[in-house]
């Protein structure tokens, strides 16, 4: 999955996002060693530090684990991505309703609207 | 740490122009700085005084606490707006003078990037087009191991694929113990590799932040600050 | 740095005159053969002797522009960019352009003195030859005396002098003309002329006008020859040679204006 940069919000947020996506899809497995800040840098067309301050965050955060003498790795607690995840899923879930009661519509007609286009996926 | 670029009330006349009037400026290292300005603001004017091809009216300027003169020279790798090649050498040459000269100077780099770049060595510089002449220039500073590179709009003449090599050469090429300034207008291509940006003015600076902050704070990118700030 | 400044100016102006050498020689063996023929005044003839002496001139004509050539363009148009920003103090260039300019210009006359021995050669008898270049010492002795090496020092020494001032001349002017931002070449040949007029006016309000009763003249009256005078001549070259040079590394060092 190639990466997505919008030119107005700062780029290491969307960076921690972009990663956390990477981790949570499986293109990161969890254990999976990460290369080095440089080459993810020139990966994503980023400034170095950019991308430090964005991994950084994530270390703080528990997703990656940075190793004395092997680099940086993705977390193997598969218990914490899951809460990840669904904290994830959650702020989607939130964001979508909002703009749906923006538009006009109903908590109940938004599940049946949900179940109808669920139906159709299918 | 010391910054490797430091500005004292910076001040150049050309006769009544005030070109710089009054910067004072601090750029630490490993920092990828974009000077950002309209034409005429004082960019160009700045980053020759840092090379020494003009002397301060008055006030001062440093690199890495010196003044400027041979010592900075060995230090400082400069790619100026124009092409400055002669025309009876051959790129290989070129590559043989630099090496020569400059003892942080790395052919093997140089001959890879040409490679990258499909340029044939063996070339005569006279020759080539005004894009390749460009590449050549760059390919020249970026395969210096310098503390400070000035890049004035590095990536104005060239077509969107070597844009794109330029910013990623410019990435590889970072290391905490070097920075680069570039000064260009064209903000939107080069904003997402830059750390930090300063706003400059009828040779004043009116704005310096990183990056971060000015999309966090303000809520959109450096290019739109731009546009906002220096509206016609 | 100066020895590394000294190669590339080599490099850059050996492209010119090398060949240059090399056509004259060329056509100096071929005016040599053709004055073989003993129809003595064919076109051929005249054409290859007009085209040797165009050569000639032009070797010398080359050096002079060669001279403003490099001064200009290398240092003071983009080029400039290029050489400026090298680590080396501006006087280094200065110096290395003028060391490789003198050199171009004594080659070139050692080579115009080789070119013309050459088309001379078939009319020379060699031991003749030397007989002829004996008197002509000998004769130079009988006048000098012992002071002949002096005289031969002198008139080296004086060349060098003379052309180094003479050069530097022009890089001051060059310099200077490059302080206007419109009228570069005007205010060049401006300055010029002028400091050369003031060079002279100089020298003669120093040597000849004090021609009655001046203390150089009357020591320079000692001997036959007037060494010291000519030592003065020199010495004032030099001086004016130095303070040219002083100009110029200032204009090069604090006001350069590289557009």
């Amino acid at each position: 999955m190639p990466w997505d940069l919008k030119s107005d919000r700062p780029i290491y947020t969307q960076l921690i996002e972009q990663i956390e996506l990477k981790i949570l899809s499986g293109e990161y497995p969890p254990g999976a060693r990460l290369p080095s800040v440089r080459d993810m840098a020139q990966e994503a067309s980023v400034n170095p530090n950019t991308m430090q301050r964005a991994l950084s965050k994530l270390e703080e955060k528990g997703l990656v684990v940075t190793h004395r003498t092997s680099g940086r790795t993705i977390t193997e607690d598969t218990d914490m991505i899951k809460q990840v995840k669904y904290e994830l899923a959650e702020r989607q879930i939130a964001e979508f309703i909002e703009k749906m009661q923006f538009m006009g519509f109903e908590k109940r007609e938004i599940l049946t609207l949900i179940a109808k286009i669920l139906e159709e996926m299918k | 740490m010391r910054p490797i670029l430091e500005c004292i009330n910076l001040k150049k006349n050309f006769g009544s122009n005030h070109a710089v009037a009054g910067i004072n400026l601090k750029v630490e290292s490993g920092r990828i700085v974009g000077l950002l300005g309209p034409n005429g603001s004082g960019k160009t004017t700045i980053i020759k005084l840092a090379n020494s091809l003009l002397t301060p009216t008055s006030g001062e300027i440093l690199i890495d606490g010196k003044k400027p003169g041979v010592e900075t020279k060995k230090i400082v790798s400069y790619l100026p707006e124009k092409t400055y090649l002669n025309n009876w050498m051959s790129i290989q040459q070129i590559i043989e003078f630099f090496s020569d000269f400059y003892s942080d100077f790395n052919s093997e780099k140089a001959y890879d990037m040409l490679k990258r770049l499909n340029l044939d060595p063996k070339e005569k510089l006279k020759n080539l087009s005004k894009g390749n002449k460009e590449k050549v220039q760059l390919i020249l500073v970026m395969s210096r191991e310098a503390k400070l590179y000035l890049l004035d709009e590095p990536i104005g003449g060239v077509d969107p694929a070597a844009r794109d090599y330029i910013l990623e050469t410019i990435i590889s090429n970072y290391n905490e113990n070097s920075t680069v300034i570039i000064s260009t207008h064209l903000i939107s291509d080069i904003e997402k590799i830059l750390d930090d940006v300063i706003f400059i003015k009828d040779g004043q600076i009116v704005l310096t932040s990183t990056v971060d902050n000015i999309r966090d704070e303000k809520g959109k990118s450096v290019d739109a600050l731009f546009r906002e700030v220096f509206k016609c | 740095m100066l020895g590394k400044l000294l190669k590339y100016e080599i490099k850059a102006t050996s492209r010119v005159f090398l060949p240059l050498y090399f056509v004259l020689i060329v056509f100096s063996a071929i005016n040599c053969l053709m004055s073989l023929n003993p129809d003595y005044f064919s076109t051929a003839q005249f054409i290859t002797l007009t085209l040797y002496i165009l050569i000639l001139v032009g070797m010398f004509v080359a050096s002079f522009i060669v001279m403003i050539q490099r001064f200009y363009k290398n240092l003071l148009s983009e080029e400039g960019y290029l050489m400026f920003t090298l680590p080396a103090e501006s006087w280094k260039h200065i110096v290395s352009k003028l060391i490789i300019t003198i050199m171009w210009i004594v080659l070139s006359c050692i080579m115009s003195l080789l070119s013309i021995l050459i088309i001379a050669s078939q009319g020379i008898d060699l031991p003749e030859f030397l007989a002829d270049i004996r008197m002509i010492w000998d004769t130079a002795y009988s006048y000098f005396g012992t002071s002949l090496y002096h005289f031969i020092i002198q008139m080296v020494i004086g060349f060098i002098v003379m052309i180094t001032s003479g050069i530097l001349l022009i890089y001051v002017s060059i310099a200077i003309g490059h302080l206007s931002n419109n009228h570069k070449k005007l205010l060049s040949i401006g300055a010029f002329i002028g400091i050369y007029i003031v060079g002279q006016i100089i020298a003669a309000t120093l040597f000849i006008g004090n021609y009655g009763y001046s203390f150089e003249f009357k020591i320079a009256q000692q001997s036959p020859y007037p060494f010291t005078l000519v030592w003065q001549a020199i010495g004032m070259s030099a001086a004016f040679a130095v303070i040219y040079f002083i100009i110029t590394n200032i204009i090069l060092n604090r006001r350069l204006n590289l557009d």
